[in-house]
């Protein structure tokens, strides 16, 4: 069982919140649970600009050499990604949301249509399932709806105080 | 009276965003002081004074996973910090109207709810009033379209909706729902006719990118962080 943690609270000085973190990662380890935590602010990410190259040139990699290659390299083999963000005005930090916008590489550019709408190829045969902690579970509902939507299964978001619930997530298939 | 388009593209340059604010501010033209702006990532300071200093704003941004760009996000985030520490912030923005432009690739609408319902809170929150949010999907290549048929037929469809804006700086529902149908592909009918349409998407607009980049069909599904890898 793999285990990617991706810390996106971008404030060095939210101490509470790593340490949040750091206490769910021994708490996984313990559980003979392979954790990778990556404190995705240190990895000075540059803005996803939609260039497209990462479909039509070099497919699958980003024109942008930086720490997104580790985060990619982590997210495609694992089985669970804990995706952990404070709330920031009701939505994820810029931080988490600059994240997922560099995801683009792992969809592929073909169109196809899914329920009742259009999606993209997916260019990895699974991915794994993400589990969306923040530290707070009031007024998350557009988090709720762009993170985890209803088509997609609507999975429960985690408080981030919430270890045992959090930990019942990655065992669960 | 002034009239603001921020442009929340990260596009550099050949920007869909850019092209749809362009043919509002033209329009807007005929009414008001018009003032276009881009958001940078180092220019948080003059995109907030310029906001400021508008009665009307329309903020235009790409789909970005099922949401905004991240640099919108953040521009948002300092604004908001901003106007809460600031009453005299406050004050100005209970004046001002701010309305949104989001388009995309895919073809529903459906894709953009969760981020108007967002925007629109993110508005009251502020205080100012709302004025709606365009949504267009289908605006993929919008740029290299825009003087053909069916990007023209986008943008004077933009054009008709904004005659109701001019008069009150506030968008008609009803021709905002026209304006960004389908809401989805929920009639049996309708999701034939888009699988044939993205099997024509795919085998001539984007495979016809890879051929130009020299990217052959099969290598366009290389899996470069694949790794051997045993449960």
């Amino acid at each position: 069982m793999k285990t990617l943690i991706l810390n996106c609270n971008p404030d060095v000085d939210y101490v509470t919140f790593d340490k949040h973190i750091s206490q769910l990662k021994n708490n996984l380890s313990n559980k003979q649970v392979e954790v990778e935590l990556i404190q995705v602010r240190d990895l000075e990410l540059s803005d996803c600009i939609g260039c497209y190259v990462c479909w039509l040139k070099t497919p699958g990699l980003c024109v942008y050499k930086d720490g997104m290659h580790d985060v990619l390299s982590a997210f495609v083999n694992v089985d669970k990604v804990i995706l952990a963000s404070p709330v920031k005005i009701n939505f994820v930090s810029p931080l988490c949301k600059r994240v997922r916008d560099r995801m683009l590489p792992l969809v592929h550019p073909y169109l196809k249509i899914e329920g009742d709408r259009m999606s993209h190829l997916a260019r990895y045969d699974k991915l794994p399932e993400q589990i969306i902690v923040l530290d707070q579970t009031e007024n998350i509902e557009h988090i709720q709806s762009v993170y985890t939507p209803k088509q997609e299964g609507g999975n429960e978001i985690y408080n981030i105080e919430d270890l045992e619930g959090i930990t019942n997530a990655i065992f669960s298939d | 009276m002034q009239f603001l388009a921020i442009n929340g593209s990260p596009k550099p340059v050949n920007s869909n965003t850019g092209v749809m604010l362009q043919t509002i501010v033209n329009e807007m033209e005929h009414v008001c002081k018009t003032k276009s702006i881009k958001i940078k990532s180092d220019n948080t300071l003059d995109v907030m004074d310029a906001l400021l200093q508008a009665d009307h704003v329309i903020l235009g941004l790409p789909l970005y996973g099922n949401a905004m760009p991240a640099q919108v996000l953040e521009f948002l985030s300092v604004l908001h910090d901003e106007v809460k520490r600031s009453s005299i912030l406050k004050d100005t923005l209970d004046k001002k109207s701010i309305g949104f432009l989001v388009q995309y690739g895919f073809k529903e609408a459906v894709h953009a709810r969760p981020l108007e319902a967002y925007l629109k809170s993110y508005v009251e929150l502020l205080g100012a009033k709302y004025s709606g949010t365009i949504i267009k999907g289908g605006c993929d290549g919008l740029y290299t379209q825009k003087d053909k048929r069916q990007g023209k037929q986008i943008l004077d469809e933009l054009k008709n909706l904004m005659g109701t804006y001019k008069e009150k700086y506030l968008f008609d529902l009803v021709q905002l729902k026209d304006f960004s149908a389908p809401e989805t592909q929920d009639k049996k009918k309708s999701v034939f006719a888009m699988k044939l349409f993205v099997k024509v998407a795919n085998q001539f607009y984007w495979k016809k990118k890879l051929t130009t980049n020299g990217v052959s069909e099969a290598d366009s599904f290389a899996r470069p962080y694949a790794r051997p890898y045993v449960k």
